[in-house]
């Protein structure tokens, strides 16, 4: 079995959930078992397959695992479905579409949220005492069934989670203590009664390691592909199994990391983007590692789907996949979309980004604010966003390093949108070697100068969008699945001798 | 059904204990159907039913109804027993911490479990959990029958966060929180009923969860429901806020006022205050004396039956056993039996024993009871401090706490009884039932209704001591007056024979039937 292994399905993880998508399409496709393996709890993650297109079925989480609801029927039970609500001793009162809330006499007993885009499917309950403490937050999965409960601290930091099956026992417990800096901090993960055992683990990265081992026990043929390795290369250093790992980087955020993961005796091989990121790895390590595969390709519909041509995009609008920790890229965009305005007035610009904890988005608002370009400069940090916003462009931008991965250059294939990327980008390379766009500088004025001149120049629209359509007949799935299946064979063959 | 409502049956019993113990036996030679019902947690309440004739059918606990663990078989649960996490079962080491009484297991040279097992056993009381950093965060309390009944979980600074209490199958029956409350103390926050019949409910007080057990029990009582408030404290109001329909039972264990012998014009007794303030929410009270009821007629004027229903009940087997003249006791030998607290005022027995001694050399005095806490053990520090200073160590001896009082009753002569106030002193009446006389205070309630002056025994005016100590020296001196007082002694247990005690009990029942059977009708 093929193991695709990412930290979560989840909102927060665009670009990975678009580089696994690809890979779950490339192997099913080829008839190869595959399973994208989940590390993170996400109550949400049925609900994340329906709107990624992945069918449930494909994925297999840590704690569904753990908990035996990898299958579990849906069912959509609002609060007056539950059983152990007692309608005889608590009124339900309904609060709009959003909450409702049980009473007793007019002293709240819980507060009851309801999973958004649903009529009233419980999303948890929240229970409180009589001084307005919650005493316990019970959360249902999107698939309706109690899946977990979070207890706090009396100081309101997270104090215990526990985890059940489908019968309402409890399988697993995650403890939050003090570390030695007396930060209270997750400081144990008790693994209940599974086969008929306990087990104790420091962090998740141990209870990862422990159930990849069990994924895999009765696997000779497992591979794990690891995306995110930044995240799960920890879990996969300490298997005790032996199955080909193969650590998958999009980025080179940090070299000497990368270097040194690749190195443990567990990794297979190192997988990245680019040719220049394989590159600049073997300038710094002589392990002859790693291999280049890009997560891009189109099926047979979406080479031949319909799409919006170029000429019939009636607006100058122009999205640009961005990185706002970068904060000289979003400051020259901005300057850049002045000196674009002088010339093209109605242009209007969305910024792309993926979501991240780091940046403080009010702040990037209030530069935008700054600017007056309220009306003309827009944010996006979703999937659904980035789609609406790449459907009206005339143009994709790339700008900061770490902005955007091979498979966001699908947007300019699928849809024919010319794309021009700063030097500094990590596509800047591939996008020179693909031929289909531009490298330009990284400062405002040549930022400008390369979006006026293609937004006012149809010729070069037109030949910008037909070197696309020569590179995008290459882009078969077929294509694609020859670079992976030369990885994994070179390394079978390599491993045999 | 009857139930006698208290907060536990510890091995150390107070009075009260002693009386529902008393009461249940009599229920169950009348077959009558009774249970005593105890609100507090308690792994070794059924362990310590041995200490009693009490079997599982006689005694429920509001959480061991919770938990479905009212009737649970006992099983063997040794510390090889306890799961040791798999996967850090290697360079495991195991050491026995005997001054403690449980077991450390280490991995790694880190602690991650401790096993505490029941004194001189290696049956497990309780399992504690350590993170990965050392810190305690959960324990689990064994019930002693053998199943896990109670988990602790700890907040960072060790103090207790949240407690489940479990189902001898493992699920959770009652969750009990402790935050903080408006003035930003920990406490008790919340109950939660998980998953009872179905449903879960939420209480704010352990009182609200008393009371919805006690509803619980009522609804599903095919009979007349009697609930008897034994511990007015623990249980009034919970009784009081019944919604099923029952019938509810104040018992006055106690003086109902501050000064007992003021019982017109002294403030209430604070455990009593509530209810008696509340008397249309009763359908009866219960007293151990006639003097009380009068008393307490005569100031509160209720609308309700008061029952005159002494607690005390003499066992036939008792009645009938061998009188043991006095002359086979220890000759000068003076009992009490009373826990040592202020209001027994057990230093005013010492004085007088002193004083007694002048003329009795042979005279001692046997305390038996538990030392009361309060105060830093205030009241038992003072009595010891008398005793030294009167230079009676060789005279007064503090002897504990005993389950055992026959063979001290057998060989006492005198019981000295010396408190402010009684509801109405079951020992006293189980030394005169084996033929100790009694020399009391003149105080309500009960020593001055047992004790009938110059038949079994004398009745000394409150406080003074002096005239106890005279009277000590009396009874000692003349032999044949001490062998009149004791056969007056045995003579006058009959007075609470069970076939006597009984019948005011079926008189209260009958009330119970008639007054609920006609609400039900109407």
């Amino acid at each position: 079995m093929n193991y695709l292994l990412t930290a979560s399905l989840g909102e927060d993880n665009i670009e990975i959930n678009n580089n696994i998508k690809q890979q779950l399409r490339v192997f099913k496709t080829y008839g190869k078992p595959v399973k994208i393996v989940t590390r993170d709890y996400d109550r949400f993650q049925s609900q994340r397959c329906e709107q990624l297109g992945i069918d449930e079925a494909d994925v297999i989480n840590l704690f569904d695992y753990f908990q035996g609801t990898v299958k579990a029927a849906h069912q959509k039970p609002t609060i007056h479905d539950l059983p152990q609500i007692s309608k005889r001793a608590y009124e339900i009162q309904p609060h709009g579409p959003n909450y409702q809330e049980l009473r007793d006499g007019g002293r709240l007993i819980a507060h009851v949220q309801i999973m958004p885009t649903t009529v009233g499917q419980v999303n948890y309950i929240q229970y409180f005492d009589e001084f307005g403490n919650i005493s316990v937050t019970q959360n249902y999965d999107w698939r309706g069934f109690k899946s977990s409960e979070d207890y706090l601290h009396p100081d309101g930091n997270f104090a215990y989670t526990f985890w059940f099956n489908q019968v309402g026992q409890r399988v697993l417990q995650l403890a939050h203590m003090y570390n030695a800096d007396k930060q209270v901090v997750p400081t144990s993960y008790h693994l209940e009664n599974y086969q008929h055992n306990d087990y104790l683990f420091g962090n998740l990265d141990e209870l990862f390691s422990f159930f990849l081992d069990e994924l895999i026990k009765n696997d000779d043929q497992a591979t794990l592909v690891v995306n995110n390795p930044e995240d799960l290369a920890a879990s996969v250093q300490h298997l005790a199994g032996h199955p080909r790992v193969f650590l998958r980087y999009q980025h080179l955020f940090d070299p000497q990391r990368v270097i040194a993961d690749s190195s443990n005796s567990q990794v297979t091989d190192t997988i990245v983007n680019t040719s220049s990121q394989a590159a600049h790895l073997r300038e710094q390590s002589d392990q002859g590692m790693p291999a280049v595969i890009a997560d891009m390709s189109l099926s047979d519909a979406e080479l031949h789907a319909e799409y919006t041509p170029i000429a019939k995009r009636k607006h100058n609008d122009v999205v640009a996949f961005t990185d706002f920790t970068d904060e000289l890229s979003f400051a020259n965009i901005l300057k850049a979309w002045h000196q674009v305005r002088t010339v093209i007035p109605d242009a209007k610009l969305t910024l792309c980004s993926k979501p991240d904890s780091r940046v403080d988005l009010v702040g990037v608002f209030k530069k935008i604010n700054a600017e007056q370009f309220q009306k003309i400069v827009n944010v996006v940090i979703d999937q659904n966003g980035i789609d609406q916003a790449v459907s009206t462009s005339k143009l994709i931008l790339y700008l900061s390093k770490f902005a955007a991965t091979p498979t966001t250059l699908l947007y300019n294939f699928k849809d024919r949108i010319p794309v021009r990327a700063t030097l500094s980008s990590e596509l800047a390379p591939i996008i020179s070697d693909l031929g289909i766009g531009k490298t330009i500088p990284s400062n405002a004025e040549g930022i400008a100068k390369s979006v006026v001149g293609l937004l006012q120049n149809e010729p070069e629209q037109q030949a910008a969008v037909q070197a696309i359509e020569t590179v995008r007949t290459q882009l078969t799935i077929d294509h694609y699945w020859q670079t992976w299946q030369k990885v994994l064979e070179e390394r079978q063959v390599s491993e045999a001798q | 059904m009857l139930y006698f409502v208290n907060f536990n049956m510890p091995v150390n019993k107070s009075g009260i204990e002693h009386a529902q113990l008393k009461r249940i036996a009599l229920f169950k030679a009348h077959q009558v159907p009774a249970k005593i019902v105890t609100r507090d947690y308690d792994p070794q309440l059924h362990y310590n039913l041995k200490y009693t004739d009490l079997t599982d059918d006689d005694i429920l606990n509001e959480f061991d109804y919770f938990q479905d663990a009212t009737h649970v078989p006992v099983k063997e649960v040794s510390p090889d027993d306890i799961k040791i996490p798999a996967n850090i079962r290697d360079n495991l080491v195991k050491k026995w911490v005997a001054d403690q009484n449980y077991y450390e297991y280490y991995h790694n040279q880190a602690i991650f479990m401790r096993i505490a097992v029941f004194p001189n056993t290696q049956q497990v009381a309780a399992v504690h959990y350590f993170d990965t950093l050392q810190n305690l965060y959960r324990v689990d309390y064994y019930d002693r029958r053998g199943f896990v009944s109670k988990e602790q979980y700890y907040t960072p600074d060790n103090k207790v966060n949240m407690e489940q209490l479990l189902r001898p199958d493992g699920s959770v029956a009652v969750q009990q929180f402790y935050r903080f409350d408006r003035s930003m103390k920990r406490s008790t926050s919340q109950f939660r009923v998980v998953d009872y019949n179905g449903k879960d409910y939420e209480f704010n007080t352990i009182s609200e969860l008393l009371r919805f057990c006690l509803d619980e029990l009522a609804r599903q009582d095919p009979q007349v429901s009697i609930f008897v408030s034994d511990r007015s404290l623990v249980d009034d109001w919970s009784i009081m806020h019944m919604q099923e329909k029952a019938y509810k039972v104040l018992h006055l264990h106690n003086s109902q006022t501050n000064d007992a012998n003021d019982p017109m014009h002294s403030g209430l007794n604070y455990n009593y205050e509530l209810g008696l303030n509340n008397l249309d929410k009763w359908n009866a009270i219960i007293t151990a004396t006639k003097k009380q009821a009068d008393n307490v007629a005569a100031r509160f004027k209720p609308h309700i039956p008061i029952f005159v229903i002494p607690v005390g009940v003499v066992p036939t087997e008792v009645l009938t056993e061998k009188r043991i003249p006095m002359s086979q006791r220890t000759a000068g030998k003076v009992i009490a039996v009373a826990r040592i607290s202020n209001e027994k005022r057990l230093d005013d027995l010492v004085r007088a024993v002193g004083q007694a001694r002048e003329s009795v050399p042979n005279i001692t005095l046997d305390i038996y009871g538990y030392e009361n806490s309060e105060n830093d053990y205030a009241e038992p520090k003072k009595v010891r401090k008398i005793i030294k200073d009167l230079g009676l160590t060789d005279v007064v001896k503090l002897k504990g706490y005993t389950n055992n009082l026959l063979p001290v009753y057998q060989n006492a002569q005198v019981f000295g009884l010396t408190s402010r106030m009684e509801g109405f002193n079951l020992s006293l009446l189980e030394a005169i039932s084996h033929g100790v006389v009694g020399e009391t205070y003149d105080v309500n309630y009960g020593p001055n209704s047992i004790v009938k002056d110059g038949i079994n025994g004398h009745i000394v005016t409150l406080g003074n001591w002096h005239q106890m100590a005279n009277n000590f020296v009396k009874l000692f001196k003349n032999p044949d007056l001490l062998q009149k007082l004791s056969d007056g002694a045995y003579q006058s247990a009959e007075e609470y024979s069970p076939d006597n005690i009984w019948a005011t009990w079926i008189n209260l029942i009958q009330d119970a039937n008639q007054k609920i059977a006609t609400v039900t009708n109407q």
